[in-house]
């Protein structure tokens, strides 16, 4: 915005001073050397009119109203172009040889036998239209039907292949110049010979060029004459040699051959002739030309490197980079411009150094910058010592004029070219040089890691090559000196920096739309409107909405739609937008759920069929269990039935009763501790003793007396507990059987075994114990024990205690 | 407008209330301008403030529902065949009667996208 402002601001102040033109005072310009005299002459005559200095071309002080004193072949095509209106031709010129006598007898009779001399042949003047004039006269008289310019130019090359041909030097023994020039040399005391070709030369006009009508007072022709220069008309001052006359005058047609013959002589001169600036330009033209070329390939460039830069403050630091070597071109351009050596050009001279100066210094803020963080924090202090010399080194040099201690001249003679080095020139110099090297040091180590390594010594070559040029250019080595030094640098600069660009040394991404077209994260950049600026292949635009959503809230990532995350983050000018595909998650998620919904119904299955098998298991077992209880207690039962059945054929009916009561009771009990026996549980002593107590009870219906003493307590293996509970049944049966009166028994634990002692009223060697206790007993590892005690029979049930069955 | 906010998926956040609608046809989501909760950041340790605060969200809320409802006027249309909420670029201007997309397809309908 401000750059626009400031813009509009200088168009307006432009054309406001382009509309002011209003001046009364109206000057007589002499550019032409060796028109002094005329233009001397001139001002007596011409009332209302100034002496003025040229600070442009001719044709623009013409335009401003001034009258100009120059040549015919400057005027008439002027003329004939509408560029002026008004020619007054008074004085005329003729191109002749003057020959030194007091330095050479050579006799020259022309231009080819300047050839055979051996003596230097010098043009005097260092203007370009004196030039133009000697080369338009040589080409008439070396071939005046159809004069060339090659002619000429073969003519001068030959003179130069053998080191006798001068531009700008007075001091040769043979000089090409104005016939007045060398008439004005005698009469101040020199010795020149005039001699006219004989092949042909040239007579020119000298007269006034204006816009506007000149009034010339009366007498000026014999002014002219007093003043020893040739009338237009052929008249000449007595001075001139007898017989003088004035050579081939141009006319209208011969303008054109003449302008063709003379143009880019001064390009043609330096290439052709003298075999310079082969390689540079030339001449204004070229130099003017070749600066806005050079100008609009560094712009062109910094918009390439302004779209590959990854980081905006380098950015900006190339972009000054940039601005300055334009800024250095633009000023010499602008001084190119300037028609005469002055002050102000002079200025412009110093001025270079603000902007050649600021280069190295860039370039080491440049690699400063390059990998730090972007947002300010570090540290380039350090960077002011840089920058307090620059601008030291900037004033020394604006200041020159004052102390000369930069540059050494004589600013009235030519101190364009004739000037040297003082000691600040030097200090500035190293300082620079070691700012300079500083920056490359720092610019390679930042970026060592780069494998360019061909890139990097093209790097190095350039500064080499740089050093090279500028020691030569100081030194005045020709090549150096007679090139631009301002486009040679700007030049070099650039591909240094391309250069250090593809090297990696300042990091940018050359494949940037590469990068983003292939990017596989849908990778999108927007500008501060909305716009797309660089997305990835495939990636739909993102919508308004969208980017209004995302700009609100960018650590928040949305929905584009339920496959779709985006993500943004804030970039400089706007925002990176990248996304996420949430395709593979989804359907992951979907299949888990899907899953967990599977799980869960085969959960449920596995559970109803866990309750059903859990239910049969139960059915099962309790199948087993009654089918194992029926197995256990059949024989008993069927002894009870058989009990049952019998009764009638038993006489006595309490026997029966008390046996089947018996049985009964055996049968309940043993039911107990069949159940007891499948849950595994063991049986108490005292709960054992009442098994046995409610056996002894029924017994005594029968009129059995029976008494057992329990001597165990505690906890007794169930096998044991059910064997000594058969045993007694057994036993008080058998007891019932024999009908005896009295049974006593005692039940303990010794040394480890459970003893069961019986002690019946009758013989127990008649009785017989049931195989199933039997088994039992052996299968425990016991036995039944009878002993004699004299007057009794006792019968023992041994068990050992302890191990599995026990246990 | 009760369509609308019947579709409107609530994507607010306690400094701002946006509300998102899906298209039915493309399936990508449309956002509303976010509106910031006016006391959007301010901290407050006392519990009838809080209080307040938390009806004053609910109210803003409510307002901002309504005017995302009001904009996604703007964007979304329903088919009057399928009876879906479409947005711009899946709704098609048609000869005779405008209708989505897919319904177009099917009926082998042209048309023209409200928003190409």
């Amino acid at each position: 915005m401000k750059a626009r402002i400031i813009s509009i601001v200088l168009l307006l102040g432009l054309l406001f001073s382009g509309c002011t033109i209003s001046r009364e005072t109206r000057y007589l310009i002499v550019n032409v050397e060796g028109l002094e005299e005329y233009s001397k002459t001139l001002q007596d005559y011409l009332a209302g009119y100034e002496m003025g200095i040229t600070t442009d071309t001719i044709y623009a002080e013409v335009a401003k109203g001034n009258a100009v004193a120059c040549f015919d072949v400057q005027a008439i095509p002027a003329i004939n172009q509408g560029v002026a209106n008004y020619w007054y031709p008074h004085a005329l010129s003729t191109v002749v040889i003057a020959v030194d006598r007091t330095q050479t007898d050579a006799v020259i009779t022309g231009w080819k036998s300047l050839l055979d001399s051996k003596e230097i042949v010098g043009i005097s003047s260092n203007s370009i239209i004196r030039d133009m004039l000697v080369m338009g006269s040589i080409s008439y008289g070396l071939d005046p039907i159809s004069p060339s310019k090659d002619d000429v130019l073969n003519l001068l090359k030959e003179l130069e292949n053998n080191d006798r041909f001068m531009l700008e030097d007075s001091k040769s023994p043979i000089l090409l110049c104005l016939d007045h020039e060398v008439v004005a040399w005698n009469k101040a005391g020199s010795n020149y010979e005039i001699i006219v070709p004989k092949e042909g030369t040239l007579s020119f006009q000298v007269g006034l060029l204006s816009d506007i009508p000149l009034t010339i007072d009366e007498g000026f022709d014999d002014a002219l004459l007093a003043a020893e220069l040739p009338l237009a008309n052929g008249s000449y001052p007595k001075q001139y040699p007898e017989g003088y006359q004035s050579a081939h005058k141009l006319s209208d047609e011969d303008y054109k051959w003449f302008l063709n013959v003379t143009d880019d002589c001064s390009r043609d001169l330096r290439r052709k002739v003298f075999k310079s600036r082969l390689y540079t330009t030339a001449d204004l033209r070229e130099h003017i030309l070749f600066a806005i070329g050079i100008i609009a390939a560094i712009l062109l460039w910094k918009g390439t490197v302004y779209h590959r830069m990854i980081r905006p403050n380098v950015s900006k630091v190339v972009s000054i980079l940039c601005w300055l070597m334009v800024g250095w071109i633009m000023l010499r351009l602008f001084k190119y411009q300037l028609v005469t050596e002055n002050e102000l050009s002079r200025l412009c001279w110093y001025g270079y150094y603000i902007f050649q100066l600021a280069l190295p210094v860039t370039l080491l803020y440049l690699t400063e910058i390059m990998d730090q963080a972007e947002d300010g924090s570090h540290s380039l202090n350090f960077m002011y010592i840089p920058f307090t010399i620059y601008i030291l080194s900037v004033l020394l040099v604006l200041t020159n004029d004052w102390h000369q201690l930069v540059f050494i001249f004589d600013p009235n003679g030519n101190w364009a070219k004739d000037y040297s080095y003082g000691i600040g020139y030097w200090f500035i110099m190293i300082f620079f040089v070691l700012i300079f090297i500083l920056a490359i040091i720092k610019l390679f180590c930042k970026g060592r890691r780069s494998n360019y390594v061909k890139a990097k010594v093209l790097l190095l070559l350039l500064c080499g090559l740089l050093f090279l040029y500028i020691i030569g250019y100081i030194y005045r080595v020709p090549l150096a000196w007679e090139s631009d030094i301002t486009i040679f640098i700007c030049v070099i600069a650039v591909i240094f920096f391309e250069t250090v660009l593809h090297t990696g040394l300042i990091p940018v991404n050359i494949q940037y739309q590469r990068l983003f077209a292939n990017a596989p994260i849908g990778l999108s950049l927007l500008d501060d409107k909305g716009n797309m600026v660089l997305s990835s292949k495939g990636t739909p635009p993102i919508s308004r909405s969208i980017w209004k959503r995302l700009c609100i809230d960018m650590d928040k990532p949305l929905l584009r739609d339920n496959d779709t995350q985006l993500h943004a983050i804030s970039i400089h000018g706007g925002i990176a937008v990248w996304q996420e595909n949430l395709a593979v998650l989804n359907r992951i998620r979907k299949e888990i759920k899907e899953v967990q919904i599977r799980l869960e119904t085969a959960n449920a299955l596995l559970k109803e069929e866990e309750e059903v098998k859990k239910r049969l298991l139960q059915a099962e077992t309790n199948r087993k269990l009654f089918e194992h209880l029926e197995r256990d207690m059949e024989s008993r039962i069927n002894a009870l039935v058989e009990l049952v059945d019998g009764q009638s054929q038993i006489k006595q009916a309490n026997e029966s009763i008390a046996l089947i009561i018996l049985c009964l009771c055996h049968i309940k009990r043993r039911c107990n501790l069949f159940f007891l026996a499948c849950q595994g549980n063991k049986l108490l002593g005292e709960e054992l003793s009442v098994y046995l107590d409610e056996l002894i009870e029924l017994a005594s219906y029968d009129g059995l007396k029976v008494l057992i003493r329990c001597g165990q307590s505690g906890f007794i293996g169930i096998n044991n507990a059910t064997i000594c509970y058969d045993f007694a049944f057994e036993t008080i049966t058998w007891a019932l059987k024999d009908t005896a009166s009295v049974l006593m028994g005692y039940l303990e634990n010794d040394d480890g075994c459970l003893m069961f002692r019986f002690l019946p009223g009758s013989d127990p060697n008649k009785w017989y114990f049931s195989d199933e206790l039997i088994a039992g007993i052996s299968k425990a590892n016991g036995n039944i024990v009878y002993k004699d005690l004299d007057d009794a029979i006792g019968i023992c049930l041994v068990l050992p205690l302890g191990g599995e069955i026990d246990g | 407008m009760n369509l609308l906010i019947d579709h409107l998926e609530d994507c607010s956040t306690p400094n701002y209330f946006s509300f998102a609608i899906r298209c039915e046809v493309c399936g990508e989501f449309w956002y509303s301008n976010s509106i910031p909760f006016s006391k959007a950041g301010q901290v407050t340790d006392y519990v009838d403030k809080k209080e307040l605060y938390d009806v004053l969200y609910q109210k803003e809320k409510q307002r901002a529902q309504l005017a995302a409802a009001k904009e996604a006027r703007e964007h979304f249309s329903q088919c009057p065949i399928c009876r879906r909420l479409v947005c711009d670029s899946c709704f098609l201007i048609c000869d005779e009667m405008d209708m989505c997309k897919e319904c177009a397809t099917r009926m082998k309908e042209a048309g023209e996208p409200v928003i190409p």
